[in-house]
């Protein structure tokens, strides 16, 4: 046989998978590409940064340290010190900055301010050092009071690897959803019609979904045993990590698998899944700050439930935070994944009427 | 008479009646007014091909010698801007003859610049009950320079051996680019200039060629902002703008810059925000005259249009920051009102820039807003003696201000 002949098969055959091959070769790519328009600058310019008002600061004060800061930051305004420190905790601001009440008092000649941002977010932590440069530069060419800012870290000063380890564990779900679970079901498709005799597809399903939330156990055991035994401060068995890593895994497990119904267990629905997939791990905020590539990739962040369950097992496992102080989250969290059966029983009802 | 008839003669009367007061009418508009002339477009013969285009009604510019004032003093401080591009405005036989020329310059209606930047090349196209006589002995005075009388596509054009050059485009007689007879259109500049000029003139005259007038980009800039006796639009130059930390770059991705300048006389009955005038309502202008009362506030906006919508919004951030240290080291009550009423908004890829001041308060207002921006790293911190001196009620921190300027760039 020719290469011409081969050739000319491989063309014929193209012709047979021309929506698989359209999905790899315009659609994806063209996700990709679009997708760079999210990625705008490689600092942090629009994480949101307290910016605590106390009784005693004027309006006018707070704009000027508003304004030092909005150049590479976005500030929000808080009253209270103690509000900025919990959504700290709670990366729903990045820096805590106090503004000092007797800034435009003539006869003070020297004022402190202090920045005060978390040792656990580690990303954060050198581009603070060079905003917190940038703002003590700006406001003290601009004002005549000498202006001393200084950065306070809270808690210790986490390394990247440990700051990593529940990031990746959150990775392998998001991919154990959207990729094995598809596959495994793909596989079993030819079972699944004989297991309908006997029970329904939806308990067929529902106990799927259950075995495999259940099998996240041995990933979490084992991310929890390699982070014990180098050192890592990481508890990724606290109920907070436990339920936002399954609560994630059945949303995610609901969307690909209605996907793969849809799609008729095909090829087409599996790499429609690949593309959720990297949709989820660009736009859930797992390893970067919001507000660190641009604007418009931070006000989708704050948009998908995933993010918020991330941010859940990042307080669980570095700051040990009650799960009882995440449980609007995890019950938003629930309510996505109770949402995303809809989807779930709609496809199969559809499947159910095609075989 | 049968009622049809008596309607039949009822219509016919009305109708005869409607048809001679129409008819009388028409004939009594025919009588007492001309063909309506068109307005005089200034920006027509401008070439195509150039950076910058400003207009000036002189005749409103000039209508209150505090608007005057202040206009001048603002348009000083937005054209020392570093990065500044745009007509220079302050140095024009308009503006400012030379003390022994034998022009009056309060017989000039209007004034179009237009040119290149960072090149010679530039002219101005003035509207005057001048002749080209009493331009050029101006000129030879202030360049001490000769010219030689020469013609060109039909008009009649000055050369003289150091660049200058003034031709005649509007003789005065009606017909010309000046609807009117009386006034003349001079072309006055560099030698280039003043040719595409005369050029684009003739073309306009002749009806089988088209003219190379200004199009584009830079004239949608131009048209886009308000009229205003004053108005202008330039390409930014984004190499020109300083090593600014972290925000240069988005300094650097404005692609136009846009401004205008009106009298709004609502404004002059109160302050904004109805605050007391103080002591910035009764500061001598320029000329050391007090405002008068009754002149109107003059507002000025700026219409910057950068790369995309995300850069708009660090450049409002900018302009913001400027703000806020200036309202924060003012002690001016009057000034603190205006600088809460000035406004930053972000339109698509456009931030518009508004404020509103008296005409005295006007080159405060502006002095501040432009001084007070985030440091270059190329500039040096003033020192505090600077910093006093600066004074306008606080005083503001050094800015992207050059201490010489940059408006001078051709004192023809």
């Amino acid at each position: 046989m020719s290469l011409r002949t081969i050739l000319g098969k491989e063309l014929r055959w193209s012709r047979h998978r021309v929506v698989a091959l359209l999905f790899v070769l315009v659609l994806l790519p063209a996700a990709f590409a679009g997708a760079s328009v999210f990625f705008q600058h490689v600092l942090p310019k629009d994480a949101p940064v307290a910016v605590v008002a106390g009784e005693d600061v004027s309006e006018e004060e707070y704009d000027v340290v508003a304004a030092s800061f909005r150049l590479f930051s976005k500030p929000v305004e808080y009253e209270s010190e103690a509000a900025a420190m919990r959504d700290l905790e709670r990366e729903s601001v990045y820096a805590v900055v106090s503004v000092p009440p007797d800034l435009d008092d003539p006869d003070v000649e020297r004022v402190n301010m202090t920045v005060t941002i978390d040792g656990d977010v580690t990303p954060y932590r050198e581009p603070s050092g060079a905003l917190v440069s940038i703002v003590a530069r700006t406001m003290n060419r601009q004002l005549d009071t000498r202006v001393v800012v200084q950065r306070e870290v809270r808690g210790d000063e986490r390394k990247l690897s440990s700051y990593l380890l529940p990031t990746f564990l959150m990775i392998i779900v998001l991919t154990f959803a959207f990729a094995y679970l598809p596959y495994n079901l793909a596989r079993e498709e030819a079972v699944l019609d004989r297991l309908r005799v006997e029970t329904s597809l939806d308990t067929v399903i529902a106990g799927k979904l259950a075995f495999f939330t259940g099998l996240l156990a041995v990933p979490l055991l084992v991310f929890h045993g390699v982070g014990v035994a180098l050192g890592y401060d990481v508890n990724l068995l606290a109920p907070g990590a436990v339920l936002g890593y399954g609560l994630t895994f059945l949303a995610c497990g609901a969307i690909a698998t209605a996907v793969t119904f849809a799609s008729g267990f095909g090829t087409t629905g599996r790499l429609f899944n690949v593309l959720v997939l990297f949709a989820f791990l660009g736009f859930s905020g797992l390893v970067y700050p919001v507000g660190f590539f641009s604007p418009l990739r931070r006000d989708i962040i704050r948009r998908v439930p995933t993010h918020y369950a991330m941010l859940t097992v990042r307080g669980s496992t570095l700051r040990d935070i009650p799960a009882a102080e995440f449980a609007t989250w995890l019950g938003g969290v629930a309510l996505f994944a109770l949402a995303m059966l809809v989807p779930l029983k709609l496809s199969m009802l559809a499947y159910e009427r095609g075989t | 008479m049968s009622p049809d008839r008596q309607a039949l003669a009822v219509a016919g009367t009305v109708a005869l009646l409607l048809g001679a007061l129409g008819g009388g009418a028409l004939y009594l508009i025919d009588e007492s007014e001309p063909d309506p002339l068109p307005p005089y477009e200034p920006t027509a013969n401008v070439p195509s091909d150039v950076d910058y285009v400003g207009t000036l009604n002189a005749t409103e510019y000039r209508s209150d010698p505090a608007v005057a004032n202040g206009t001048r003093a603002s348009l000083g401080f937005q054209s020392r801007v570093e990065f500044y591009s745009g007509p220079p405005f302050l140095r024009s036989l308009v503006l400012s003859p030379p003390a022994n020329a034998n022009l009056d310059p309060t017989n000039a209606s209007h004034v179009t610049y237009f040119g290149r930047s960072d090149s010679p090349y530039g002219a101005r196209l003035v509207a005057a009950n001048w002749t080209a006589e009493a331009a050029v002995d101006a000129l030879q005075e202030r360049r001490d320079t000769t010219f030689t009388r020469d013609d060109r596509d039909g008009y009649t054009v000055y050369r003289s051996e150091s660049g200058p050059a003034v031709a005649v485009l509007d003789d005065g007689t009606r017909g010309g680019p000046v609807p009117r007879p009386g006034p003349h259109l001079l072309a006055i500049g560099n030698a280039s200039a003043v040719a595409d000029a005369v050029t684009v003139a003739a073309d306009r005259r002749d009806p089988e060629a088209e003219a190379d007038t200004l199009d584009g980009e830079l004239r949608r800039r131009y048209s886009d902002t308000d009229e205003g006796y004053v108005r202008f639009a330039y390409r930014f130059r984004p190499e020109t703008v300083p090593d600014y930390a972290f925000v240069g770059s988005a300094v650097r991705t404005v692609e136009w810059v846009g401004s205008s300048y009106t009298r709004n006389r609502t404004g002059a009955a109160g302050t904004p925000g109805g605050t007391v005038p103080t002591a910035a309502a009764t500061t001598p202008t320029d000329d050391g005259a007090p405002d008068a009362a009754e002149s109107p506030d003059i507002r000025v906006r700026i219409r910057i249009t950068v790369e995309d919508a995300d850069s708009a919004d660090d450049v409002r951030n900018v302009l913001e920051a400027g703000r806020s240290f200036y309202l924060f080291q003012s002690s001016n009550a009057r000034l603190k009102a205006e600088l809460r009423e000035t406004s930053f908004d972000v339109m698509g890829r456009t931030v518009v820039a508004d404020y509103e001041s008296s005409p005295g308060g006007l080159r405060v207002l502006v002095r501040g807003l432009f001084q007070n921006q985030p440091e270059a790293e190329s500039l040096a911190p003033p020192g505090r003696e600077e910093v006093k001196r600066r004074g306008h009620g606080g005083p503001g921190a050094g800015g992207p201000v050059t201490a010489s300027g940059s408006a001078v760039r051709d004192p023809v």
